[in-house]
Parts: structure tokens; C-alpha cells; sequence
């Protein structure tokens, strides 16, 4: 790591007392607020549809799709996980795919490694993630191979370095890599850094903090809005949250005012640059959003969790099934987007979102 | 072909070029406009995004270039010149034909761009040009470079002979601009923008005004007995309802009376319910059981019931 990049110290995080009064259920100490919202609004406008389950709701491991634990024991047929709830024995039928880097037989996962899986059923896992990890932001700093990209007020700043081999295919989408311009990849989480492999996106063609404005609408906001949908690193959230950062939380109630005025060249207040490119309808940490994947065809409604409006800086579209209109609607906890069934080296997934009534 | 027809045919030939000026200065002002708002050249540069990286800012800048001079020598040589009817010819005739292959030009690298990227918008009007490039765009391209291409050697425009030939050549001219307008994805853009009102999910109304509007309702005056706290202990939003629970006490038991607020800034609509106050905060707080009488008229009267519309009828009634 260059003397550059390295003053910096790794993963920089940002004081906490910037976010006094910004939401984030998983940084609260009193959460149960949060939680609370939905039956307090469906006590004035009535609770949605019969038999829907309040998004806070805690699954039984039978109704999850999505795991995630610490390999403990790993054979061409077995994998063996230590999970928050214990120790987890998934079957490994011929046909899993594994993900470490890239596309690799599931032996080839280590012990100790981090993985989230998808299981096809109880017990048998259909897809593997192991170690994967993504860096989505600002370029602050450049040198040579290495970046320092600021992911927003509340993720701090994180290290990039792009891999041997990963130059070429990341430099085609991305072709802007210097300081100003945005950045999403997807790599293997290391040691206090990022080694991306993949590109997520394409570069937008603007500076991060000049993205185009959203398109007008008259009336009212659509029920359904189409658009991409990304994931992010737990980072601080509990393991397991299944929610999503949402990029139009109400500015007057969160997150706003509440960033201090930073003059650092190239660091972009996402909260400073507009709604973004898409116009969502102003929510909060709690309320309720049914994400249906259009890609997968699974449905899910999910609670707000944090503030994601870094992702208002990216007006890309997401081609994994079509092309999706343009701007990013949510950005999903790694848990819920592999619930939903997007696959994490693609990045995104075609999405509609709608408040749950 | 009649008379009357070869001469519609005529000035149809000469209006081309008024026309073609019109787009193209009309494009070069949008994406002058978005360079500036954006403050970077970059933003004009979404036509040439299939150039290699280091040519698109000077393919960008040569781009608006061409369509400014090419807009001013349309306009100019399509009427009176000082420099004589042979130099005025000429310089017409460079200009149209330049004009119709940068519209071939265009068509070329719309098909180009709607291939290999699929999710990018032309920009060929600025912001109003966002959407993926389709069918619709490439045939308009073809259009202008049809229009630039014969209107080449084209008369000069005249004032029509009679009125009747002046309504056929408004009526041929009204045609042109219909099939553009029904090739061009950035009008209904434009139209949204000339009827724009702020939708009231995006409303952005401080909180302070909201609790002045709510302590100022009947629901306000009607709860306010029960509170124990006149500061809420929770304030948030979900599209068009602000939403504020207050702590409070009713018939002997710790309740939160909850009040949602209209996204308006004048009298804005108020609902309210009480709810009993869950004592570990869990999801799922349940109602005191509410008789469903008229409103309270004193302590000892069983609490009010107020039956809500659904959200989207109220926005029909408001």
C-alpha cells in the first residue's frame, strides 16, 4: 500500500456525532422505535392485506432462503457453517454454484471464510458467495491500482485495490478512475481492503456530484416505481438484517442536516446534490416497501434501515433481464437481496418497488 | 403533378431549411444548458459515448460546434445575403449537405449506441434526452437528413402566390412537424415540465410547520387531554402523511395517540388514533377497544371513533 493511500489508515470511518438525529435502525440503540412505526400508521389507515407480515416479523429458519455464517468444514458435499444460531449442515448437491473471486467448485471455499448461501431448500444449498465484498462511491484518491473511494457520510471512506487481471475489464466500464468520478465494484473483502474483480455498473458519464436531475411528475408518484436495485456490505448492521437503505428518506426528519459541511476536494455529500434521478416518495427508517424482483419473479416487503442516498448519485440501469429505467430505487442488505433471489456478482436486479399499505 | 402541386413541392423544398436550423440550434442551446448547470463539458458528452475516452470531451465540443454553425449558415442563406445570389447558393448548398451527414452521421451512431449500450440515452437535447434510444430516435435522424438532403438547390423562400397555397404549404409544414414531434421521446418530457406541481410524497414541508398545523386541529383539541407529553416522542414520514405520537394516558392506561398530517401547507388534513402503548416497544401495539359512538363529551364518555378513508380516496378528495 502506497505511503498516499495509507495515510488514510485503512478503513476510515466518520465520527458517529455526524449522525446525530440521521436513522439507521441498525446503529439505534432504541430500534424498537423503528419497529413500531408500521402499526402505529396502520392503526389510523387500517393494516394491509390480510395475512401480510409485519416486515419486522422474525422468520422461522424454514421460510429463509438466505444464510450466512463462517465455514467451518467444507467437502464436495457438505459445507458446514457457523451461524449466529449455531452450527448449519448444508448439502451440497452437483449442480451448486460457488463464488470466491469467481465461478469455482465449492471445495475451493476456505475455512474460516465468510460466505452467504442460498439454499434451494432446508438443508441444500444452491448458491455460495464467499468473501465477496463491494465498494461503491467516490474516488477521493488514486495511485496507480489503488483507490481510496468515500462511500458516503455514513460508511466512511474504504480501500480499493483492483486485482492483476481485473485492470482491463474494470477500467472498460469504468474508464473515468480518477478522483471526482464515481466507482462500483464487487471483489474479495480482505484484511482492511477491497481487492475488486468485477465492475458492478458502468460509469456514469458525470461527475459524482453533479448527477442529472430527476424527471418531473405531475400528480402523483407512481405506486410502482421500476428501477435498479443494489446491495450493500453489512458493514455495522446486525448479521441477518433483511431491510434496505433508502435513497429519499424524508430530509426534514433524517438524514439532511444533520452531515456537517466537509470542503475535502472530491468528497461529495450525496444529501447535497438532489433527489437524484428518480423520484420516490419521501419515507423513514420503518416504513414498509414490498421490492418484487423482476428478474427472479419473488416478492418481499422489507423494512426501511438506513439512509441510502449515495445510491442517488447513480443513475445507471441495470441490464440483467431487460433494461430497467433509469436510477437505483433501493439498495438492499446482502440478506435480502439474495432472499429476493438477485445474485451477488451481477450487482443489481430489475425491481419494482411499492410502499405496503 | 400540377402546377400548384410542383410549387408546394417547391416551397416545402425551401422550408426544410429554416427547419433543420431550428433542431439544430434548438440542441445545441440544451446541451449548452446542461453543460452549464452541470459546469463540466462532460455532461454534453453522451452522444459520443461509444468514442474512445480521451476523443469524447473534443467529440462533444466539435458536436455542439457543428451544430451551431450549421444552425446560423441554415438560417442565413435561407434568406436575403449580402454576398450575391451565386455565393448565397453555394454557401446554401455546402451547409445543407453538411446537415444531412451529420444526420446520417447520427443515424448511424444511434443504431450503434441503441446495440452496444442499450441503457444510454442519445442526449441529443440535454436533460429532456434521458431515455434509451429506440426506433423513434433513429427514424427522426432519418427524417432530417431526408429534409437537409433535398432541400439542396432548393429556391429560396417566397411568400406564397395566393391564400390557398399559403394554407397548403401551413398544412404541409403542420404534417412535418407532427411526424417529428411523434419521432421525438423529449416532448412529452417537456410537457411534464411546463404542468409540473410537486407531488405531495416529495413535498418537502418542515417539521415545525406540521406540529403547528396539527396543535391548531380539532384532532388536536379533542386528544389533547390525554397526552402526557406535549413534545412528540417520535416524528417521521411516509409519502404524504407526516406522522407524530405523543405519550399519553387513557382510562387508566399508559396509551400513544398517534396523529397523521397532510404534506399541505394550509389546513391540512389530520387523523388520529390512540393505541395502546406496548411496554416493550415490540411491533404490534394493540387498539383499546373503541365503542363506536359520537365524540366524547366529557372524561367519564368512552373515547371517539373516527372511521378513515382510504388513503388513495382522500387523495381523490383533496
Amino acid at each position: 500500500m502506497t505511503a498516499t493511500v495509507q495515510s488514510h489508515g485503512g478503513q476510515v470511518r466518520q465520527s458517529a456525532n455526524f449522525r446525530h438525529g440521521c436513522d439507521n435502525y441498525g446503529e439505534s440503540a432504541d430500534s424498537g422505535r423503528y419497529a413500531r412505526r408500521s402499526s402505529l400508521r396502520a392503526a389510523i389507515f387500517g393494516a394491509g392485506a390480510a395475512g401480510e407480515a409485519s416486515p419486522w416479523a422474525t422468520r422461522p429458519p424454514a421460510a429463509r432462503k438466505a444464510l450466512s455464517g463462517v465455514v467451518a468444514d467444507v467437502s464436495p458435499h457438505v459445507l458446514i457453517l457457523r451461524t449466529q444460531a449455531g452450527e448449519e449442515r448444508l448439502t451440497l448437491p452437483p449442480d451448486v454454484k460457488a463464488w470466491r473471486g469467481s465461478t469455482v467448485p465449492a471445495a475451493a471455499i476456505r475455512h474460516d471464510d465468510r460466505v452467504i448461501v442460498r439454499k434451494a431448500r432446508i438443508g441444500c444449498a444452491e448458491r455460495i458467495w464467499a468473501q465477496i465484498g463491494r465498494v461503491t462511491g467516490t474516488i477521493i484518491e488514486r495511485e496507480g491500482s489503488e483507490l481510496l473511494v468515500d462511500e458516503g457520510p455514513a460508511k466512511g471512506r474504504k480501500i480499493v485495490l483492483i486485482g492483476k487481471g481485473a485492470l482491463r475489464p474494470i477500467l472498460v466500464r469504468f474508464p473515468r478512475m480518477e478522483p471526482g468520478f464515481l466507482i462500483d465494484v464487487i471483489g474479495l473483502r480482505q484484511e482492511g481492503y477491497l481487492l475488486a474483480l468485477t465492475p458492478a455498473t458502468a460509469q456514469p458519464p458525470y461527475r459524482a456530484d453533479h448527477p442529472p436531475a430527476p424527471p418531473l411528475v405531475s400528480g402523483h408518484i407512481p405506486e410502482h416505481i421500476n428501477g435498479t436495485v443494489s446491495w450493500h456490505e453489512p458493514g455495522e448492521e446486525p448479521p441477518g438484517l433483511l431491510g434496505l437503505a433508502y435513497p429519499a428518506l424524508d430530509p426534514e426528519t433524517n438524514c439532511e442536516h444533520t452531515v456537517p459541511s466537509r470542503h475535502e476536494h472530491f468528497v461529495v455529500d450525496p444529501h447535497a446534490v438532489g433527489p437524484g434521478c428518480v423520484r420516490l416518495p419521501h419515507l423513514s427508517v420503518g416504513s414498509a416497501v414490498q421490492i418484487h424482483n423482476e428478474c427472479s419473479g419473488r416478492s418481499d416487503v422489507l423494512p426501511v434501515t438506513s439512509c441510502g442516498a449515495p445510491s442517488r448519485l447513480f443513475c445507471d440501469r441495470c441490464v440483467e433481464c431487460g433494461t430497467s429505467p433509469r436510477g437505483r430505487i433501493a439498495d438492499l442488505t446482502v440478506m435480502a437481496f439474495v432472499e429476493l433471489g438477485g445474485n451477488l456478482e451481477d450487482g443489481c436486479f430489475n425491481a419494482t418497488l411499492a410502499v405496503a399499505k | 403533378m400540377t402546377l400548384g402541386g410542383g410549387q408546394i413541392l417547391s416551397e416545402l423544398r425551401g422550408i426544410q431549411a429554416p427547419l433543420l436550423a431550428v433542431v439544430l440550434i434548438g440542441a445545441f442551446a440544451a446541451k449548452s444548458r446542461r453543460v452549464i448547470s452541470a459546469r463540466s463539458v462532460d455532461a454534453a458528452a453522451s452522444p459520443t459515448a461509444l468514442f474512445p475516452v480521451r476523443l469524447r470531451r473534443p467529440g462533444a465540443i466539435a458536436l455542439c460546434a457543428a451544430e451551431l454553425v450549421l444552425g446560423i449558415a441554415l438560417l442565413v442563406t435561407s434568406g436575403p445575403f449580402p454576398g450575391g445570389p451565386d455565393l448565397k447558393g453555394t454557401l446554401a448548398d455546402y451547409s445543407r449537405g453538411a446537415t444531412a451527414i451529420l444526420f446520417l452521421t447520427a443515424m448511424a451512431v444511434l443504431y450503434e449506441l441503441r446495440g452496444r449500450r442499450p441503457e444510454a440515452g442519445c442526449g441529443c437535447f440535454g436533460d429532456l434526452s434521458h431515455t434509451p434510444v429506440s426506433g423513434r430516435s433513429i427514424a427522426r435522424s432519418g427524417l432530417l437528413s431526408a429534409g437537409a438532403l433535398v432541400s439542396i438547390g432548393a429556391q429560396p423562400l417566397r411568400i406564397p402566390g395566393s391564400p390557398g397555397m399559403a394554407w397548403l404549404l401551413v398544412a404541409a409544414v403542420a404534417v412535418e412537424l407532427t411526424a417529428l414531434a411523434v419521432l421525438s421521446p423529449e416532448l412529452g418530457e417537456l410537457m411534464v415540465r411546463l404542468g409540473y406541481s410537486e407531488p405531495c410524497e416529495v413535498r418537502r414541508i418542515p417539521v415545525s410547520r406540521t406540529l403547528a398545523s396539527l396543535r391548531t386541529s380539532a384532532q388536536w383539541r379533542r386528544y389533547k387531554r390525554h397526552l402526557t407529553d406535549l413534545e412528540p416522542s417520535d416524528v417521521w414520514r411516509e409519502g404524504c402523511w407526516r406522522y407524530a405520537v405523543f405519550p399519553g394516558v387513557a382510562e387508566g392506561r399508559r396509551v400513544d395517540v398517534v396523529f397523521a398530517v397532510y404534506t399541505k401547507l394550509r389546513r391540512p388534513p389530520v387523523r388520529a388514533a390512540i393505541v395502546d402503548a406496548a411496554a416493550d416497544d415490540a411491533p404490534g401495539g394493540f387498539f383499546i377497544p373503541p365503542p363506536r359512538i359520537a365524540p366524547d363529551e366529557g372524561a367519564t364518555k368512552p373515547l371517539p371513533v373516527f372511521v378513515q378513508p382510504a388513503p388513495r380516496d382522500l387523495y381523490d378528495s383533496l
